[in-house]
């Protein structure tokens, strides 16, 4: 713990100075402190574990789908019949009532109202929730760190433009955003020049929740590095002539790793929290793609019959966030037990 | 660890015992921390009377301001364990409910702080946060109340006070705004005035305006003072006793000109030592004490200073016990009376914490 | 502090304008097909789109099709070529129930916010304080259609211990009728807020304890109740307001569109999330741009409360 508060505190001040002087050991000490501190809690340990099964069982989707269920996520079997309890019983029936949990191979869970594999679409949909809100987290990681980074550094007019610009993308309100991006581009896509995106790619969600935390992580990092551009340690590096760039990649960015560390779950557990709702609402997800807000989406139309296939989907959702949330707080309390990094976000309003 | 200490000082003092204000007696406070306890105050003992000033010295660590917040009941809480008493006028503040020490605070026992920035509310103006007292203590309407608030600012030398009644904190200078913290604690007329380094965070030249305030107002209104700070210079200027604290504990208390004059302890002399000189030739080197203050969560055993002074010898591994050995004189250290003599001044008289070689004629001599 | 004033208003008109340019940018620069067609909603005739492409000047340069915006979000006409409804008529319908929201929810995230996060303050580390923890962790991560569709549908449809949704008029059912409507939805969407504001408050009032400032407060002779509610909360309190001012903008922007969905309030949320369903972009074009004239107007106004209340930043 004190070894801990230490690296937190100071992170390379205690290190020589010297250029030759990488501060790469405090960054294997964080992630082992973080390890640490998540192995000896008992929130740590049990929101990994829950994130290891719904990470693996969402890889494993087509394992399940090709071995166990023999369906797809896109196959309707509306007018088929499974046999169970030694009896055949339609999987939808006339009145449009899907089946519900079978608890065997085929539909594990039932079937939705098209009757495509609920079992099978969740594990599919998981993937593509998470796949999405990995993409965007390095992508809000990425871009708030560069932004930050530039305006905490460079200051001056150069701060000034991007601390504005991000003034104005924060007063959208970032839901009304996110939707506004997403209706924007359902049809069309995107074009960014170099690259194109169709309406239904799952690239689009990814890239508009990336862009729209953003300032999450610009924020603090900017003050962050305000405050670490006057350390002595960097005074000394400009004294002796090293280059910005040179300062930037050996003094600032190795004494980042604290504060991405912390930033990095709660942002993952937001960008999944935002994958779920836009999709909920027809402005993530495109069909026929499935994802956990899509699901349970879906899901609300046939509540009364069917309430697993919110209940299932829904509860999926929120413990993954939980558990990300959880791990953010016990890795926070461990490498950053001061808040420094949640102050300084807070400090930029 | 609580030392059975000589508690003769009251004969000592050669005064009636009612004309003590403050007696603390054997008050000790530890805090709990995750790596042990850690025993900020030990066993101090120490009397105050009436109109006195008394001066508090010591380096940061050392227990000063610890012992002053104590008595305010504001080191109370559940990591720390206070123990012995400090009877204020036959009340004992130690024992005392906290309803009762609230009726005392800021009415007879009231404080100043070191930075009168942070230490008065940001967002509140002035005259507010010294009405509130005064109306906390006192019955007065919002008018009283407003009106006794600017005579106190004006009775500290604050002009306009009227006007500036409504200002907040961050409008003042540093050296106004200790006068309205001085002015906050005064305005119920308390009759004793912890001041814990007042002056430390201002300007040289407003450190004696504001030192001068106080004694000013001491005099106006016979109020006592105890003074907390490291600043010699202050205290020869103010005080007219002195306790000198080291390692949570008293090393030396006598009346002002008998400590600058006959300092028994070498800690004292040390302190001493490290002033240069207003007239002569300016040393070479301003002498300072070797070494760094003990940590609170690992005392040595025995004498406190022990580990810095280079006049240990074998009977400083127990610790000596606070004695007064002449009149109103007390000092915890093993060495005699004629020891001390010898080993504090150097060959050219000056007084200050010498290595034995150094001390005249005591190169041989064995301690008493 | 009037020249304040008139500064913080000053920007708050130019972020006004640089706002309106980003929501044209999404709208108009970033998507890579025709404006005119994702305009005309689903399955739109060749002459149809012809005329929106004519009406909201897309043969024309940019600045105009800024202008042409502009007018068209503000001007009342703005009409979904979807279903033909006047989209202004539309929002003016929802605003009194979104209103109603949020003002319910508003005072019970700042209420609830402030007690939990005291309650975790005033004993740190401790039972309460763990629990307030746990409560808020939840809070934030549960997501709100989610919870909100179950208690609508248990609570509500079955057990009918709750108003199944819905929205009743102080007119029609009197306030009773009207608060019990908006009580599960307002506590649902507070749960999130409730969760981040505690967290703030016990940070900031843990701080604020251990200040200079209280300790003066304390030295004073005050009672505890009067160091702890005037001078550590007083304090503690300020940047949670600020927080508290951007949501409580945000929901009356149509920003609690999943709340007012799952418990079928029909406001300005659930009329720009039933938009969505059908991509249909000038109702979300109009919601968007409503929301953010919200908030930077609430930022102007939160700054100028947080001068009045702070006064070291009147500058």
């Amino acid at each position: 713990m004190a070894e801990a508060t230490q690296l937190a505190g100071a992170p390379s001040a205690g290190a020589p100075v010297g250029a030759d002087a990488p501060p790469d050991s405090a960054q294997v000490g964080l992630w082992r402190a973080a390890w640490r501190a998540i192995r000896s809690s008992w929130a740590g340990r049990l929101s990994l574990l829950a994130l290891i099964v719904v990470v693996g069982s969402s890889l494993a989707a087509p394992l399940w789908a090709n071995h166990v269920a023999h369906t797809g996520p896109f196959s309707n079997h509306l007018s088929d019949q499974i046999r169970l309890h030694g009896q055949l019983t339609d999987v939808v029936s006339f009145d449009g009532v899907p089946i519900g949990p079978t608890f065997q191979g085929r539909f594990f869970l039932g079937a939705d109202g098209n009757g495509r594999d609920i079992m099978v679409r969740l594990l599919y949909g998981g993937r593509n929730s998470l796949q999405i809100s990995l993409v965007a987290t390095i992508l809000t990681l990425g871009l708030g760190t560069l932004l930050g980074l530039v305006a905490g550094f460079f200051r001056g007019w150069v701060d000034s433009v991007i601390s504005r610009f991000l003034d104005i993308v924060q007063s959208t309100p970032i839901i009304l955003l996110g939707i506004a991006l997403g209706v924007a581009t359902a049809l069309g896509g995107v074009n960014l020049g170099i690259v194109k995106f169709a309406g239904d790619s799952l690239m689009i969600p990814a890239l508009i929740i990336g862009f729209i935390q953003m300032v999450y992580v610009a924020r603090p990092i900017r003050g962050i590095v305000l405050g670490l551009r006057e350390r002595p340690f960097v005074e000394a590096a400009r004294s002796q002539g090293a280059t910005s760039a040179r300062i930037i990649r050996r003094e600032i960015l190795p004494n980042l790793g604290t504060s991405l560390l912390v930033l990095a779950p709660i942002i993952f557990a937001q960008t999944v929290s935002y994958e779920a709702a836009l999709s909920f609402l027809g402005a993530g997800v495109q069909a026929p793609n499935a994802s956990w807000g899509k699901i349970i989406s879906e899901g609300l139309d046939v509540l009364i019959s069917a309430p697993h296939l919110t209940v299932i989907p829904g509860a999926v959702l929120a413990v993954t966030v939980l558990s990300l949330n959880l791990l953010g707080d016990v890795v926070r309390e461990a490498i950053d037990p001061r808040g420094t990094v949640l102050a300084a976000q807070k400090d930029e309003r | 660890m609580t030392a059975p200490i000589a508690l003769s000082t009251s004969d000592g003092h050669g005064a009636d015992p009612g004309d003590d204000l403050l007696v603390l007696s054997g008050l000790g406070v530890a805090f709990g921390s995750s790596r042990g306890p850690i025993h900020a105050v030990r066993d101090v003992s120490l009397r105050m009377r009436r109109g006195e000033v008394l001066a508090v010295v010591g380096e940061s660590g050392s227990g000063k301001s610890v012992t002053a917040l104590t008595l305010l009941g504001l080191t109370r809480g559940p990591f720390s364990t206070i123990t012995g008493s400090a009877t204020f006028d036959g009340i004992d503040l130690i024992a005392a409910p906290d309803k009762q020490l609230r009726a005392i605070r800021g009415k007879r026992i009231a404080m100043v702080f070191q930075d009168p920035m942070s230490s008065l509310n940001p967002v509140i103006r002035i005259g507010e946060q010294i009405a509130e007292q005064l109306r906390a203590h006192e019955s007065l309407s919002k008018a009283q109340a407003r009106a006794r608030t600017i005579e106190a600012l004006g009775e500290v030398g604050i002009p306009r006070a009227a006007e500036r009644i409504d200002s907040f904190p961050h409008e003042f200078s540093g050296g106004m705004r200790q006068r309205v913290m001085i002015a906050m604690a005064l305005s119920c007329g308390p009759e004793l005035l912890i001041a814990d380094e007042p002056t430390t965070a201002l300007d040289v030249t407003v450190q004696a305006q504001i030192l001068d305030l106080i004694l000013r107002l001491r005099d106006e209104r016979g109020m006592s003072v105890m003074l907390v700070t490291h600043d010699l210079g202050v205290v020869a200027e103010t005080a007219d006793q002195v306790a000198v604290m080291y390692g949570g504990r008293i090393v030396e208390q006598a009346p002002c000109e008998e400590l600058f004059a006959d300092p028994r302890h070498p800690y004292a002399w040390g302190l001493l030592g490290s002033i240069p000189p207003l007239t002569g030739d300016r040393p070479e080197y301003l002498p300072t004490i070797a070494g760094t203050p003990p940590s609170p969560l690992a005392l040595p055993a025995g004498c406190p200073f022990r580990a810095r002074c280079p006049h240990e010898f074998d009977a400083c591994g127990e610790l000596p016990l606070l004695e007064e050995r002449t009149p109103r004189h007390l000092d915890r250290c093993h060495l005699s009376l004629d020891e001390q003599r010898r080993r504090r001044s150097g060959a050219d008289g000056r007084i200050g914490l010498l290595h034995d070689d150094a001390a005249a004629g005591a190169a041989t001599q064995e301690p008493a | 502090m009037i020249g304040f004033i008139i500064r913080r208003l000053g920007s708050m008109v130019l972020v006004l304008f640089a706002v309106s340019v980003l929501i044209f940018v999404i709208f108009n620069v970033i998507p890579s097909n025709d404006p005119a067609v994702r305009m005309a909603g689903k399955n739109p005739t060749p002459t149809q789109i012809e005329a929106i492409r004519r009406d909201w000047g897309f043969d024309k340069p940019v600045t105009t099709q800024y202008v042409r915006m502009i007018e068209k979000t503000f001007n009342g006409e703005l009409i979904s070529y979807s279903n033909r409804q006047n989209v202004t008529e539309r929002i003016k319908e929802g605003l009194p129930r979104t209103l109603s929201l949020t003002f319910f929810s508003s005072l019970f995230m700042l209420l609830g916010g402030i007690l939990l996060g005291m309650l975790g303050a005033l004993k740190p580390n401790s039972k309460s304080d763990r629990a307030v923890n746990a409560f808020a962790v939840t809070g934030i991560s549960l997501p709100v259609f989610w919870t909100g569709s179950l208690a609508s549908y248990y609570l509500g449809s079955k057990a009918g211990v709750i108003p199944a949704g819905g929205y009743v008029e102080i007119s029609e059912g009197g306030v009773l009728q009207w608060f019990w409507h908006l009580l599960a939805p307002s506590i649902v969407i507070s749960l999130l807020f409730i969760g981040i504001y505690s967290r703030v408050v016990r940070g900031d009032l843990l701080d604020a304890l251990r200040a200079d400032y209280v300790r003066t407060a304390e030295a004073k002779g005050l009672s505890r109740r009067r160091v702890v509610v005037r001078h550590a909360l007083r304090n503690a309190l300020i940047p949670m307001i600020t927080l508290w001012g951007l949501d409580v903008a945000i929901t009356l922007g149509g920003g609690a569109v999943l709340t007012e969905t799952v418990f079928d309030l029909d406001g300005v949320g659930a009329y720009l999330a039933e938009s969505v369903q059908t991509l249909d972009v000038p109702p979300v074009l109009a919601i968007t741009m409503f929301g953010a004239i919200a908030v930077v107007v609430m930022n102007a106004l939160v700054d100028i409360l947080y001068a009045y209340l702070d006064p070291r930043i009147r500058l």
